[in-house]
């Protein structure tokens, strides 16, 4: 069975292979239904679409935020219902005679979950009705939670799950409590978990690249943990777990370009961009430390939650690494590990109460990682998954030569020792290919 | 498409709901002055508003009830000598007459509480916005203050006014002067 990613593929080359003359329109014709590739069609318009819709939504809003004061209350009364009403309307239209239209499905959605965004900041302005950006939100986001599974619309999804966000970052940032956020976000699970057991297409990666950010910062930052190294543990296990995620849906998404799994690139980002960072001595302070204490006092909820969050997160890097081993891809194991090495390091560091111990683990894991990379690349003949390695082992390298937490001596000798243990490698290589 | 109506339903009912009981507030409601203090800023949808601050923040507590911080409590109102509307308690139970508004308490130190002011912002035409929070900045806490139309529990700001004049003429005569 062809992903839709082969067959998107497979129509560009038919229709390339008829207009050179190369294949007969039937035999491409027979090709197609046999392969189940749809007619020709503009993707572009789609995405024109869901761009015209939200910069015309959003001009509105700051055209309504100008506050005419020429406009009476009546009139900003009419306003707010002619505008929530003419999204309606095109909505009802859309979901009645033009259900099969993608750009119809994800153009409508998202402009009534912008019109009624628009309607209740009215109504707010006219009355200088109190409450700060959150107020707004959670109106907001209870009317715009449904839209996305009436229209199958991935761009109204993004948005909603942008508000969402944007809820528990100004929850974050004024010290209250985010566990709304949490509801808010489950809200949403159930359409991006149809949309993930569903064939993927570009319109699922898109919403795949707002999705993960959006969820594994929601899963980090909606209990209140205040011990800053189970933080930092949670973190790297959500990485994990993320990264681990998307290595699993990349096996169902065969012939798919790398923007079309953004759990598995962005998890593995994540985690190379931690392990440089671990790799500096004075970055493992954050053991035993805790996080400044605002608003309300962590309770039993909060560590309930977490708890359980790091518990899902720890069962899908779990079953990746399996996966990942049994397949015998080790360096995509050791991405699905990190949390062993963070807890590895944590441990270290309590129990010999120095931070070096926790950058030595880092720096060791960093460097398998690059090592690795480099020879999955190489072997898989995938050149850029070897430049990623090389990417990160450079960094590492120039990173540890520069950095003066450590001795001369030590990071002399180090070095040394492992330019002799790769010319060694190399000479054994080299000698067991002669003939 | 019955979820879809629902969904519409919905959406109309939130602001339609929002301006009846803001209409109810605006006719119904009893006219009262506050003294503010003087702030500023701007809201991502909502425009341009004036920031306001209240001096009447804190009543003694009353009736049996105890009260704790983020808990709904109604605000009591009386209008002192010179006509400025002051709180005269705040409770858990509703009162039976009277002039209160609905909020939620933030701090108790004693019999003392603390309320969130349930009127935070007036928000202002985009051109006029500047020259309207200058002159605030100038007048508040002196001869500046807030008219709240207050109805069964919900306050609604009517105006700012300076010196009696409502905020926009004032600014609009100011400007008018060689």
């Amino acid at each position: 069975m062809a992903t839709w990613w082969q067959r998107r593929w497979l129509q560009t080359e038919l229709n390339r292979l008829v207009e050179a003359g190369l294949l007969p329109p039937e035999i491409a014709e027979r090709l197609r239904r046999h392969y189940g590739v749809p007619e020709a069609r503009r993707a572009a318009v789609p995405l024109l679409a869901i761009l015209g819709v939200a910069l015309v939504g959003l001009g509105v809003i700051l055209l309504l935020a100008v506050n005419w004061e020429t406009l009476s209350r009546a009139t900003r009364a009419g306003l707010c219902f002619a505008l929530l009403l003419a999204a309606q309307g095109l909505a009802g239209w859309a979901l009645l005679a033009r259900r099969p239209s993608v750009a119809w499905s994800e153009g409508a959605a998202l402009a009534l979950v912008l019109a009624s965004g628009a309607a209740i900041a009215l109504v707010g302005q006219t009355y200088h009705v109190a409450g700060d950006l959150r107020s707004f939100l959670t109106s907001w986001l209870l009317l715009a939670a449904p839209v996305p599974y009436l229209f199958d619309a991935r761009a109204a999804a993004a948005l909603y799950l942008l508000g969402a966000w944007q809820w528990l970052a100004a929850s974050l940032a004024a010290g209250d409590p985010a566990s709304l956020a949490a509801l808010f976000l489950l809200a949403a699970l159930p359409f991006l978990v149809l949309r993930a057991r569903h064939e993927a297409s570009a319109r699922d990666a898109f919403l795949g690249w707002v999705a993960v950010p959006v969820l594994a910062f929601g899963a980090l930052a909606i209990y209140r943990i205040v011990r800053l190294d189970a933080l930092v543990l949670l973190a790297a296990t959500v990485l994990a777990g993320t990264y681990a995620l998307g290595a699993t849906a990349r096996a169902r998404a065969a012939g798919a370009p790398f923007y079309a799994a953004p759990a598995e690139r962005l998890g593995g980002l994540a985690i190379a961009a931690a392990t440089f960072a671990l790799g500096y001595v004075d970055v493992w302070r954050f053991v035993g430390e805790m996080l400044p204490a605002r608003g309300r006092p962590p309770g039993a909820l909060d560590a309930a939650g977490a708890l359980t969050v790091g518990l899902a997160f720890a069962v899908l890097a779990g079953r990746g690494l399996w996966q990942e081993l049994a397949r015998g891809a080790w360096p995509r194991a050791l991405l699905a590990a990190f949390p062993l090495v963070v807890g590895a390091g944590i441990l270290a560091v309590h129990a010999f109460e120095t931070r070096y111990p926790g950058a030595a683990l880092a720096n060791a894991y960093g460097l398998a990682l690059g090592i690795g990379l480099v020879l999955l690349g190489l072997r898989e003949g995938r050149l850029r998954l070897a430049n990623q390695g090389l990417l990160l082992l450079g960094a590492l390298v120039l990173a540890r030569f520069a950095d003066l937490a450590l001795s001369y001596r030590v990071r002399g000798l180090v070095f040394i020792a492992l330019g002799v243990v790769f010319l060694l490698l190399n000479l054994r290589l080299a000698r067991r290919k002669r003939p | 498409m019955l979820v879809f109506g629902l969904l519409c339903a919905a959406q109309l009912a939130v602001p339609a709901s929002s301006i009846w009981q803001a209409e109810r507030v605006l006719a119904e409601g009893r006219l009262l002055r506050f003294r503010t203090a003087p702030v500023d800023p701007a809201d991502l949808v909502r425009g341009r508003y004036v920031a306001l601050r209240f001096e009447a923040v804190e009543g003694p507590r009353v009736g049996p009830a105890s009260l704790l911080p983020g808990q709904r409590a109604h605000v009591l109102l009386e209008e002192d000598a010179e006509g400025f509307a002051r709180i005269s308690g705040v409770t858990a139970r509703r009162p039976e007459g009277g002039t209160y508004f609905d909020t939620r308490v933030e701090a108790i130190d004693d019999e003392r509480v603390r309320i969130r002011f349930p009127v935070d912002r007036l928000y202002l035409p985009e051109r006029k916005a500047l020259a309207v929070e200058r002159a605030w900045q100038a007048a508040a806490g002196r001869n500046g203050w807030a008219e709240i139309r207050v109805h069964q529990g919900r306050a609604l700001i009517e105006r700012l006014s300076i010196e009696g004049v409502p905020v926009l003429e004032h600014v609009e005569r100011a400007s008018a002067l060689p």
